[in-house]
């Protein structure tokens, strides 16, 4: 019993791990200025000289219900609004298809 | 019937010039920087950046004190002055180096636009002199001087019928979204002038060209609009293209125009 | 057993084949291929900066006999190419939107 506890502990730990690397991952592309540079134009909480342009990165999931919406969002914003500055990530190739998906995770955790 | 057919033409082109004229797109434009900035004088512009952002004017005024350029006016004044080997000089081609508020203009006879650039190899050129490098240190010092001795001209240049094409290129490639990030000039010197990318406010498109050459700090070294234009354009993923290309010397074209009266300012420092 | 040995042989010659597809030529061809795309959009100024990097890391690497970097390059050369092309393409019909009206 005590070994089966300790077993279920470990790989809830592992999980959260492997997750919250994921999110790591998002968060060094968001910063990262040739890769998503969100910074450039988003707030986000707790990073310095963040740019004016674009809706601060808040509350995503209250904004954002279904997380497929985002990574579109994402992927191409001018499909939603033609006009928008915001760089089209996926259909332009600026960022792979795993580091949206990376990127994805951190966003949605603000 | 030829006379009708005549009329109609000229109606035709009328119309076609009308949408394309540039007084009304300068006008325009002024109207929506107005509006933008309604604390902002539209003459303001000439400090580009620094007119949209109290902290950061008062360092660069400061910093405007010792003027980073001051040496490349003197060494400018000092090419401007030396003859070439037939006797001749710039002075015979640009007086006292005020001239650049006429530039760039629209070679009616070579149907190009000439900037204050192409001007210095030509009056070379008409002498014998070989061309200098349009990335090179020569061109920018000469530029310089001249651009000092032009100052608190007002910009004063023509767009003839015939020179209507390529300030119509200019404005196109202006508003046109270009490379991987997809971003148009406009986008980032109208809609989102005064907001800031990082740390940095972006400037608007009124006065974007009264004050070059500029002294960056960035580049630590005084440089063309041209190098300016080939760093806009990498910013965004675009290639950029040879200084005093065709497309380059029609943008110029174009931002001349929507500065038309301002008060040139060159060479200036900027970060 | 002598069957057996047979068609495991078939079967790897066949997935030999398969790799084999990927020759010199083919991967050249799709090189070629982005830069005529890239050129197409150079000359109505709408060339991008990171097409230009893939198409000279595509023909490094099929240089130094990297087969399958190179056809992944020159894919992804071919793909940025395509969107330069659609930008340029897109843009001349929307830029005179952006003009404000006077």
């Amino acid at each position: 019993m005590i070994r089966y506890l300790v077993f279920s502990i470990l790989l809830v730990a592992c999980l959260h791990a492997l997750a919250s690397s994921t999110v790591e991952q998002g968060k060094a592309i968001a910063e990262n200025r040739n890769k998503g540079n969100c910074l450039s134009c988003h707030f986000v909480q707790g990073a310095e000289m963040t740019g004016t342009i674009a809706p601060p990165l808040i509350s995503m999931k209250l904004r954002y219900p279904n997380a497929a919406n985002l990574r579109s969002q994402i992927w191409d914003a001018t499909a939603q609004n033609p006009e928008t500055v915001m760089p089209p990530y996926g259909r332009h190739l600026i960022l792979t298809e795993e580091e949206i998906d990376q990127l994805l995770e951190y966003i949605y955790s603000l | 019937m030829i006379r009708r057919v005549a009329c109609l033409v000229g109606l035709l082109v009328g119309l076609g010039s009308a949408s394309a004229d540039p007084e009304s797109d300068r006008q325009a434009l002024a109207r929506y920087f107005e509006q933008r900035f309604p604390d902002v004088e539209v003459v303001a512009h000439i400090d580009g950046a620094y007119a949209l952002n109290e902290q950061t004017r008062e360092q660069w005024l400061a910093m405007e004190d010792f003027p980073p350029y001051e040496f490349s006016v003197d060494d400018g004044e000092v090419l401007f002055n030396t003859s070439f080997e037939d006797g001749s000089g710039y002075q015979d081609c640009f007086d006292d180096g005020n001239v650049k508020a006429r530039f760039p203009y629209f070679d009616l006879e070579k149907q190009t636009v000439v900037t204050l650039e192409l001007a210095i190899n030509d009056c070379r050129a008409a002498s014998g002199e070989e061309p200098l490098a349009y990335n090179g240190e020569d061109i920018a010092l000469l530029s310089a001087y001249m651009a000092f001795a032009s100052r608190d001209s007002l910009i004063d240049i023509e767009v003839p019928g015939e020179g209507l094409s390529a300030y119509e290129a200019g404005k196109q490639y202006y508003y046109s979204r270009r490379g991987q990030l997809n971003f148009s000039c406009s986008q980032c010197h109208m809609l989102m002038s005064g907001m800031k990318l990082r740390a940095e406010t972006l400037s608007a498109t009124i006065g974007q060209v009264t004050h070059w050459p500029v002294y960056r700090f960035k580049w630590q070294e005084i440089g063309p609009l041209h190098r300016r234009f080939v760093e806009c354009n990498e910013q965004v993923g675009a290639e950029g293209l040879d200084y005093q290309s065709e497309t380059y010397r029609n943008l110029e074209y174009f931002l001349t125009y929507m500065s038309q009266g301002l008060p040139l300012n060159g060479p200036a420092s900027r970060k | 057993m002598n069957r057996l040995i047979s068609i495991l042989f078939l079967l790897v010659m066949c997935v030999l084949a398969q790799a084999d597809q990927l020759t010199i030529g083919s991967v050249s061809e799709q090189i070629r291929q982005a830069e005529y795309l890239h050129e197409e959009a150079r000359i109505v100024d709408h060339g991008w900066v990171i097409t230009r990097k893939l198409i000279e890391q595509a023909k490094a690497a099929l240089a130094d006999d990297q087969l399958i970097s190179a056809d992944e390059l020159s894919k992804l050369a071919l793909r940025t190419a395509q969107a330069s092309v659609d930008q340029s393409i897109r843009q001349e019909e929307v830029w005179r939107a952006r003009i404000p009206s006077s």
